[in-house]
């Protein structure tokens, strides 16, 4: 139900560590979501490709893994 | 091609300013409840019926959480109980920030009690705390009782749980024994409470419960 705020947290999360870490293009997001969280990996697909504008992450893929819980996290991401 | 290793929860921006919230009402000896049920359950019936009984005892304040409109604000505003309206336009749920940018709109020296009544629903309230001390989940007869299994998280991860219009029970085709065996299943230990705020049974328990909670936590 509120995926667009997740997305939106998770690139503004994104955009400053690749920052830090001098990455000037993502390629890959590695998400881990708990089976209690209630969120729609679906939503979260179109969430996510609907609000990608900026540059560094214009060509990265979401890639979601579940586990059982309450997790809700980003694991890693990758880029150059 | 480098891989960073985040490990970031996601909402943790809420989370922060939830505790933060929680350390300001700490401070002032204030308890925080999160009430929260689907639109229609009778959140604001049994916060009205609740007030009548627990202000003679605590100094209480209300916020009141909808999408749009103060029209529950007014009714608890009838009560003699301070009430801060927030209209969320649109959002399901009330978050952390909008709760503490209320907070200053309360005298907390003077507070006891700070109920806050959820955006009407059962899905997303219950994703986000509040900074809150007790979470409390309401349905309704008229609901059915697999709404416990439908929507497990408010239930689960409740401290109280309300089980409200128990007056129309001879009316509706409400499962008792299988709303109790599902809160059995999800949380076996939580307090529940069978009320009608409208003809009042029940209702005496709950605040007896509900006061002495308060003062176990503030001693």
């Amino acid at each position: 139900m509120h995926e667009i705020s997740i997305i939106y947290s998770i690139l503004t999360m994104i955009e400053e560590s690749a920052k830090e870490n001098g990455i000037k293009k993502v390629s890959k997001i590695k998400l881990v979501i708990g089976t209690e969280r209630l969120v729609m990996p679906e939503a979260l697909y179109f969430a996510f490709e609907q609000l990608k504008r900026e540059p560094i992450e214009q060509d990265a893929i979401l890639e979601m893994e579940e586990r059982i819980g309450r997790d809700l996290y980003i694991d890693y991401f990758e880029g150059e | 091609m480098k891989q960073i290793t985040l490990k970031h929860q996601i909402l943790q921006g809420n989370q922060k300013i939830a505790e933060k919230n929680r350390k300001v009402l700490r401070d002032h000896s204030v308890y925080m409840i999160n009430l929260m049920s689907s639109p229609g359950a009778g959140k604001t019936s049994f916060l009205e019926y609740s007030l009548r009984f627990l202000k003679k005892h605590v100094e209480i304040g209300v916020i009141e959480g909808d999408v749009a409109t103060t029209l529950d604000a007014e009714r608890i505003a009838s009560s003699g109980v301070e009430v801060v309206q927030i209209n969320t336009h649109g959002a399901c749920h009330l978050d952390a920030q909008m709760i503490s940018s209320v907070l200053g709109s309360f005298d907390l020296n003077k507070l006891d009690l700070l109920i806050i009544e959820n955006v009407g629903n059962l899905v997303c309230p219950a994703e986000f705390d509040l900074g809150e001390n007790l979470r409390v989940a309401m349905l309704s007869t008229t609901e059915g009782a697999d709404k416990v299994t439908k929507y497990p998280t408010v239930f689960e991860y409740a401290h109280a749980v309300i089980l409200n219009k128990i007056d129309l029970l001879p009316y509706v085709n409400f499962g008792l024994d299988g709303f109790l065996g599902a809160l059995q299943d999800l949380n076996p230990k939580v307090p529940i409470f069978q009320v009608s705020a409208l003809s009042g049974e029940g209702m005496e328990s709950w605040i007896k419960w509900l006061l002495e909670r308060k003062e176990g936590n503030c001693l």
